[in-house]
C-alpha cells in the first residue's frame, strides 16, 4: 500500500516537473507547479514529516507559486514575443547533461547505501514503529509540529534567528529592486 | 564471465526493483532524477522566470532528500543503538523552504525591475557581462 | 689560589660557598656581553639627544665594565677544580664557568642552545679584547674628538666589542658565528666609516666580501660538524644545581671494574655526559687512544677507538647517517679544513690576505682594536677553541702550517717596502697572524694564543702610536713626508720604540717570549720527526723574523728620525697628542714589555688554556733557535738603524727602483692578479650570465613569453565568456559534478 502511495507521487512529482521545464507558455509551467508541490507533499506525509507537508502546501502552494503567476501576469508577455525556442537537439543534449546529473547522484545512492547487511533493513522505510520514534522523540510524535518546535527552538534558535534575518533583508531587497526609481 | 555476467544482471534486476519500493535509495533516486530536470529546466529555458521556476524544483528535490534522509535516521540509530539527532533534516528542509522565499521574491523582484527597464526576459539578452 | 681566596673573603656571605659562588659568577657571565651592548644601544638611540665627551663617556665606560666583569670572572675559573657528582675523577671540562640562558634553535633531533662559557682560553681573549678595547675606547676620545659623526663611531665600536665577546664567549659553533659575522659587520661598517670617500667605503666593501669567501667555508664546516656529531655545542650542558647554573657536565674517565659492555675490567673507559659536546668527544678519542699526542696518527674511525682500550659506544651517541662510521675521519678532516678556509678570511691569510692591508682606510683605533688586537685573531682563537679536533689530522694541521708560513714570510717581504706607515703595519699584522697559524700548525696551540696576547699588546701599541703620528701630523700618513719627530712627540717616539721592540723580538719584551718560542717550536718540531716541511718552515720564519725587525725600525727610522721632510705649515702645527691619547699608549707599552714574563716563566701553557699538548718536546734545540733568532731579529734591527738612521736613506721615487723592490711594493702583483683574473672573471662570467640567463631567458622567455602565453590563451577563454546566463550555469553544475565524483569515487 504504502510502495503504492509512493509510486503514484513518485510519477505525479516526475511527470509534473517534466511538464514545468518543457511548456511553451510559462502560464502553464507555473500551472504545473501545482501539482508538483502537492506530489513532494505526498511524499512528505509518508516520510512521516506532516508538519512540512503542511508547510510546503502553504508556502510553496500558497505563496510562492501565487507570486510567479502574479509576475507573469505583470509581465504579460504576448505568445509572439516569447521566443523561446524549443530546438529539439538543444534539448537533448542539455537533456543528456541533466541525465549524468541523475546519474552522477544515483551513484551516490549506490556509494551510500551499503547493499548489504543491517545498514540496509535499515534503511527500508517500513520497519520503524511508531511506539519507537516515540519513545526516541520523547514522547512526541516525530515530525509533529511540536516536535519540530521543540526541536526548533531548542537545538537550532541561532539559525532560526538567522534565517528570520534573512527573510527580512530579502524583504527589504525585493521591496527597494521594485521601486519605480531605483 | 558468463556466470559474473548474469550475476551483475541479476544484481541490477535487484536493485531496480528495490527501487520500486517504498525506501531511501528509492526515494534517493526520485530526488535526483528531480534534481536533474530542475537543471535541465535551468540549462535549457531561455525565459528568465522559467530559469528561477526550475531552481525551485532543485530546492525542492533536495528537500525531499533530507526528509528522506531524517526518516532513515530514526531507523538508522533504533537498529545499530547510534545517537538519535532528531529531526534534524527536517529543520535543514524547513531552511529550504525560507530560503526558497527569500530567492523567489528577491530574484522576481530583480525580473520585474530588469523588465521595467529593458522590457525583456530572455537571456540571450541579458548579456552585459560578456563586455 | 691566594688572589681567589682573598677575592671570595669580600663577598657578601651568601656567595662565599664555592658552588654559589660558581655558579654566581656563571649566571652574570652575560653582563660582560650585555654591558657594550647597552653602551651601543644608548649610543645608537640617543646620539643626537647626548653630548659628545657623554658619547665617548659612555661607551668606554661599557667597555671598562665588560673588563672588570670578565676579570672577576676569570678568576672565578682560577679556583680549584670541582669533583664529579659521584666522586669520581672528572678529567674534562676541569674548571670553566658555563651557562645556558635560552633554548634557541631546536629542530629534530638538532638543538642548540643560548649559552656562554668561559674557560681559561675564552678568559684570555675575553680579557685582551675588553682590556685593550678600553684603552682604545679612551684613546679615541682623543683621537676623533674633532669628528662629526663621534656618536656613531662609539657606536659601532661597542657593536663590534659585543659581537666579539659573543664570538669569544659563545658555548657552541653557531653562536661562534653569529659574533663571527657580527665583527664582520662591525669592521665593514668601520672600515667605510668615512664614506663619503669612495675608495674607502670600496675598501669596507673588499672586506666584506673577502670575509664572504671565509665565512662560507666556515659554514660549510659547521654543516659537517653537525653531520657528524649532531651537536655543535662546545661541551656539554651544565649540571643544574638548584635553579642556577654550573660548570659544564663533565666526561669521567673510570678503570672498568667488572665486565662491563665492551670494556674488560681494569680497562680505561669514558663515560659521556648526556648531551655531550664536540670537545667532550675528542676528549674521550684521546684518553681512548691511550693519550698520545700529536705525532701517534690517532685512529680516526671511532670503532678503532672504541674496541682498543675501552667501553665508548661512540656510534650510539652519533647521530649521524651522512658519514658512515669508517668514514668519520675523513669528514672531520674536512670539517676542519673548512673551518681554517673561514680563519684564513677573518685572519687575513693567503690567499684571503687581501682586504685587511685595505683596511687601513678606517680610523686608526679601529685598526688597532680590530685590525691587529682583537677581530683577526678570531681565526686563531676558533682554531685554539676546537683544537682538539684540528689534532686528530695530522694533514690539516700541515695545511695550516703552510699558510701560516708562506703567509708570515710573504707579508713581511710586502712590508719591506710600503711607504704607507699604516701599511706597514697591515703587513706587519698579516705576518704575524702567519706566525700564530705557524703556531698551530706543528701543535702548539697555547703558543698560537700566547702570540695573540702579546701581539695585542704591542701591535695595538704600534697602531695607536701610528695614530698620533698621524693626529700630529695633520693626517700625513706617508712616510717619506715624515722624519725627526722624536724631540717633537717624545712619548709617542718611547713608547713606539718598545712596541717595536718586541715585535723585532729583542730579549725579554713581550714579543720576544712568544715569537721565539713560535720559532723554537718549528725547530723541534723537525728535530722530533725529521720532516723537512719544517725545517724549510723554520727557516722561512727565521727570514720573516729578519724582515719583521728590519721593516719595524725602518718605520721608526723614517718617522722618527733624520729631519723632518714634511711642509713648513705641517711642521708648524706638529705636537705631542693629548694624555687622553699618550696614557694608553704607555698603559699598552708597559705591557710590550712585560707582558711576555708571567707566560714565558714556564706555566705549562697548553694545561693552563685546557688545549692539547704537542707531542715533543718544545724547548727541544732551545739554545740553537735562541741564537738563530737572536741573530735575525739584531741584523734586521741593525741594517734599519745603519740603512735608514745612520746614512739617513729615504725611499726613491719606484720609477728608480729595482725590480726587486718594485715587485714587494706591488704586493709581488697579488692583488693586480686577483683584480684581472679572478674579478675579470669573474665579470666575464657575470656578463656571460646576463646575456643568457638575464636577457635571453629571463627578458625574453619568462618575462615576455608569460605574458604572450597569457595573452593567448586569454584570447581562447574569451570565446567562453558569451554572456549567456545558462551557460554560466552550465559551467557551474559540469563543475560541481566533477567535484561531486571524485569525492564519491576519487
Amino acid at each position: 500500500m504504502v510502495d503504492l502511495l509512493f509510486l503514484a507521487a513518485a510519477a505525479l512529482c516526475v511527470i509534473s516537473a517534466c511538464a514545468i521545464v518543457t511548456c511553451k507558455n510559462p502560464v502553464y509551467s507555473v500551472i504545473g507547479m501545482l501539482p508538483f508541490f502537492l506530489g513532494i507533499a505526498g511524499l512528505f506525509v509518508l516520510l512521516e514529516a506532516t508538519f512540512l507537508a503542511a508547510m510546503q502546501i502553504m508556502v510553496y502552494g500558497g505563496a510562492i507559486l501565487v507570486v510567479f503567476l502574479f509576475v507573469i501576469m505583470l509581465i504579460n508577455l504576448r505568445p509572439e514575443e516569447i521566443r523561446d525556442d524549443f530546438s529539439f537537439g538543444r534539448y537533448l543534449g542539455l537533456a543528456a547533461l541533466a541525465g549524468v546529473t541523475g546519474g552522477v547522484i544515483l551513484s551516490f545512492v549506490r556509494a551510500g547505501v551499503p547493499p548489504d547487511g543491517e545498514l540496509e533493513r535499515a534503511f527500508a522505510m517500513g520497519i520503524g514503529s511508531r511506539e519507537g520514534q516515540e519513545a526516541m522523540s520523547g514522547g512526541v510524535l516525530f515530525g509533529s509540529a511540536e516536535s519540530i518546535g521543540l526541536t526548533l527552538f531548542r537545538q537550532y534558535v541561532i539559525p532560526l534567528e538567522l534565517v528570520g534575518v534573512l527573510l527580512m533583508v530579502a524583504i527589504l531587497g525585493a521591496v527597494i529592486l521594485s521601486k519605480k526609481k531605483l | 564471465m558468463d556466470a559474473a555476467l548474469t550475476l551483475a544482471a541479476s544484481d541490477l534486476v535487484q536493485w531496480l526493483g528495490n527501487l520500486l519500493t517504498f525506501r531511501l535509495a528509492s526515494c534517493l533516486a526520485l530526488s535526483g532524477a528531480l534534481f536533474a530536470i530542475g537543471a535541465w529546466g535551468v540549462l535549457a529555458r531561455r525565459n528568465i522566470l522559467l530559469v528561477l521556476i526550475s531552481v525551485e524544483l532543485m530546492l525542492n528535490a533536495v528537500m525531499l532528500a533530507f526528509v528522506a534522509f531524517a526518516r532513515a535516521h530514526v531507523n538508522l540509530a533504533k537498529e545499530t543503538g547510534l545517537p538519535y539527532a532528531g529531526e534534524s533534516g527536517q529543520i535543514f528542509a524547513l531552511t529550504i523552504i525560507a530560503l526558497a522565499a527569500a530567492e523567489a521574491a528577491v530574484g522576481l523582484a530583480i525580473v520585474i525591475a530588469y523588465f521595467r527597464n529593458r522590457q525583456t526576459v530572455d537571456t540571450r539578452d541579458i548579456s552585459l557581462m560578456r563586455h | 689560589m691566594d688572589g681567589l681566596q682573598f677575592l671570595v673573603s669580600w663577598l657578601p656571605e651568601w656567595l662565599r660557598e664555592p658552588g654559589r659562588f660558581y655558579a654566581f659568577y656563571a649566571e652574570t657571565l652575560y653582563l660582560i656581553p650585555l654591558l657594550p651592548f647597552a653602551g651601543f644601544l644608548i649610543n645608537a638611540f640617543g646620539r643626537k639627544s647626548i653630548s659628545r665627551g657623554a658619547s665617548g663617556a659612555v661607551a668606554t665606560l661599557a667597555a671598562f665594565g665588560a673588563f672588570f666583569w670578565a676579570f672577576l670572572s676569570f678568576c672565578a675559573t682560577l679556583g680549584p677544580a670541582d669533583t664529579g657528582p659521584s666522586g669520581s675523577e672528572v678529567e674534562f671540562p676541569a674548571r670553566a664557568l658555563h651557562a645556558i640562558y635560552a633554548d634557541w634553535i631546536s629542530v629534530g633531533g638538532f638543538s642548540c642552545s643560548f649559552g656562554f662559557y668561559l674557560d681559561q682560553l675564552s678568559g684570555v681573549m675575553t680579557l685582551v679584547i675588553t682590556g685593550v678595547g678600553t684603552l682604545i675606547h679612551l684613546y679615541s676620545m682623543g683621537y676623533m674628538a674633532h669628528d662629526k659623526a663621534f656618536a656613531r663611531y662609539f657606536c659601532y665600536l661597542n657593536l663590534f666589542l659585543f659581537s666579539m665577546l659573543l664570538l669569544v664567549l659563545g658555548d657552541n659553533l653557531v653562536l661562534l658565528f653569529v659574533g663571527w659575522e657580527g665583527v664582520g659587520l662591525c669592521s665593514y661598517l668601520l672600515i667605510g666609516f668615512w664614506y663619503e670617500d669612495a675608495a674607502k667605503a670600496a675598501a669596507g666593501m673588499k672586506a666584506f666580501i673577502f670575509n664572504r669567501v671565509g665565512d662560507l667555508g666556515f659554514l660549510l664546516g659547521i654543516f659537517v660538524l653537525v653531520a657528524v656529531f649532531g651537536t655543535v655545542n662546545f661541551v656539554s650542558t651544565p649540571v643544574k644545581v638548584g635553579t642556577r647554573n654550573y660548570p659544564s657536565e663533565p666526561n669521567r674517565v673510570e678503570r672498568a671494574e667488572a665486565d662491563e659492555g665492551e670494556a674488560a675490567p681494569g680497562q680505561m673507559q669514558v663515560i659521556l655526559p648526556d648531551h655531550p659536546g664536540l670537545l667532550n668527544y675528542a676528549h674521550a678519542v684521546r684518553v681512548l687512544s691511550g693519550g698520545k699526542g700529536l705525532s701517534a696518527n690517532l685512529p680516526l674511525d671511532y670503532d678503532a677507538a672504541k674496541t682498543g682500550r675501552g667501553n665508548l659506544n661512540l656510534s650510539d651517541k652519533l647521530g649521524s647517517s651522512v658519514f658512515p662510521n669508517g668514514t668519520v675521519g675523513f669528514a672531520l678532516a674536512l670539517a676542519c679544513l673548512l673551518l681554517f678556509v673561514g680563519a684564513c678570511g677573518k685572519s687575513a691569510q693567503l690567499p684571503l690576505y687581501a682586504w685587511l692591508p685595505d683596511a687601513m682606510a678606517g680610523p686608526t683605533p679601529v685598526s688597532a682594536l680590530i685590525h691587529a688586537a682583537t677581530m683577526v685573531t678570531a681565526g686563531v682563537y676558533m682554531v685554539a677553541r676546537l683544537s682538539s679536533l684540528f689534532a686528530f689530522s695530522e694533514t690539516v694541521l700541515s695545511v695550516i702550517a703552510i699558510v701560516g708560513g708562506l703567509t708570515a714570510i710573504f707579508a713581511a717581504l710586502c712590508g719591506l717596502t710600503q711607504t704607507d706607515i699604516k701599511k706597514v703595519l697591515a703587513y706587519s699584522t698579516v705576518s704575524q697572524l702567519g706566525y700564530m697559524f705557524l703556531a698551530a700548525g706543528v701543535g702548539a696551540f697555547g703558543l698560537a694564543i700566547f702570540h695573540v696576547v702579546t701581539h695585542a699588546f704591542f701591535k695595538a701599541l704600534l697602531f695607536l702610536g701610528a695614530g698620533s703620528v698621524i693626529h700630529g701630523m695633520s693626517e700625513e700618513q706617508d712616510l717619506r713626508k715624515m722624519g725627526g719627530l722624536r724631540h717633537k712627540m717624545p712619548i709617542t717616539f718611547w713608547t713606539m720604540l718598545i712596541g717595536s721592540a718586541a715585535l723585532a723580538g729583542v730579549p725579554f719584551t713581550a714579543g720576544w717570549y712568544s715569537k721565539d718560542q713560535i720559532l723554537g717550536a718549528l725547530l723541534a718540531r723537525y728535530e722530533h720527526d725529521h720532516q723537512t716541511v719544517f725545517l724549510i718552515l723554520y727557516v722561512l720564519a727565521l727570514v720573516g723574523a729578519f724582515c719583521t725587525a728590519f721593516y719595524t725600525f725602518r718605520l721608526m727610522g723614517l718617522a722618527f728620525f733624520g729631519t723632518s721632510r714634511a711642509s713648513e705649515e705641517t711642521q708648524h702645527h706638529i705636537h705631542e697628542s693629548p694624555p687622553v691619547m699618550t696614557v694608553p699608549l704607555v698603559i699598552l707599552a708597559i705591557f710590550s714589555a712585560i707582558g711576555g714574563v708571567w707566560f714565558g716563566s714556564g706555566v705549562n701553557l697548553p694545561e693552563f688554556l685546557g688545549l692539547p699538548e704537542p707531542s715533543f718536546d718544545l724547548h727541544h734545540g732551545h739554545t740553537l733557535n735562541l741564537i738563530l733568532a737572536g741573530v735575525a731579529a739584531f741584523g734586521g734591527i741593525g741594517l734599519a738603524l745603519l740603512l735608514y738612521v745612520q746614512q739617513g736613506k729615504q725611499p726613491k721615487p719606484e720609477t728608480e727602483q729595482g725590480p726587486l723592490y718594485r715587485l714587494s711594493k706591488e704586493r709581488f702583483y697579488v692583488e693586480r692578479f686577483y683584480d684581472r683574473v679572478v674579478c675579470g672573471g669573474f665579470a666575464l662570467f657575470a656578463e656571460v650570465l646576463h646575456l643568457l640567463v638575464d636577457v635571453i631567458l629571463i627578458d625574453t622567455l619568462l618575462v615576455y613569453g608569460a605574458g604572450g602565453l597569457v595573452r593567448w590563451i586569454a584570447g581562447l577563454m574569451r570565446k567562453l565568456q558569451s554572456g549567456v546566463v545558462n551557460a554560466y550555469a552550465a559551467g557551474i553544475l559540469i563543475g560541481a559534478l566533477v567535484v561531486l565524483y571524485k569525492l564519491l569515487h576519487g
